[in-house]
């Protein structure tokens, strides 16, 4: 299990910190993806699918604006009762809209592998990733 | 000198949230026979918190 900022994602923060020439105002973390791929993220990945295809996904925007505590920003998402019924094992935040995110998509940010949650159409359930800058 | 900055720690919990028509009793046994595992439940805020992940950056 790794927890890890792709090298993608490192630049896509430092453009947004310092406006750099590959800044785009529309291009921040707004969106959560988990999926079902058991393979490990590497930090160059550019998108889910790097490592191979991945078979069932869901992303969605986050439930409300992330919040900041310190330098520990949370991001919140909840998927809704009837998606991503299947096993999640790697949840990961994006850099674009959740109309544009598909696991073929370069838009990983930073992601977390190694998990084992099964999801049914009877609840809804609600990830919570936090960012500790430090 | 200090000289560390990045990113440390990525942290994950995930909370599913208990349906009206189950108990939490019953909510948590639904979520054990899908295999989930139990980390934690809260009965005011009424989930059940089936992961928490708290990894150092690679």
């Amino acid at each position: 299990m790794a927890a890890l900022v792709f090298t993608q994602g490192l630049q896509r923060i430092a453009d947004t910190a310092s406006h750099t020439a590959g800044y785009a105002s529309a291009r921040f973390i707004q969106t959560m993806s988990v999926d079902d791929s058991s393979t490990a993220f590497a930090a160059g990945n550019t998108a889910l699918n790097s490592g191979g295809a991945v078979a069932n996904e869901f992303d969605q925007a986050f439930d409300a604006t992330p919040t900041r505590s310190g330098q520990t920003v949370s991001h919140v998402m909840t998927i809704p009762l009837a998606s991503a019924i299947f096993t999640i094992r790697r949840i990961a935040l994006h850099d674009d809209t959740a109309a544009t995110v598909l696991s073929s998509t370069s838009t990983i940010v930073c992601g977390i592998d190694g998990q084992s949650l099964t999801k049914t159409a009877d609840f809804t359930l609600t990830f919570t990733v936090t960012v500790t800058y430090a | 000198m200090d000289t560390n900055v990045g990113i440390a720690r990525i942290e994950v919990t995930a909370k599913a949230n208990r349906p009206d028509h189950l108990s939490m009793g019953e909510f948590v046994e639904l979520l054990t026979a899908a295999g989930n595992q139990i980390i934690d439940t809260d009965e005011t805020a009424d989930t059940v918190t089936v992961a928490h992940t708290i990894e150092d950056v690679a």
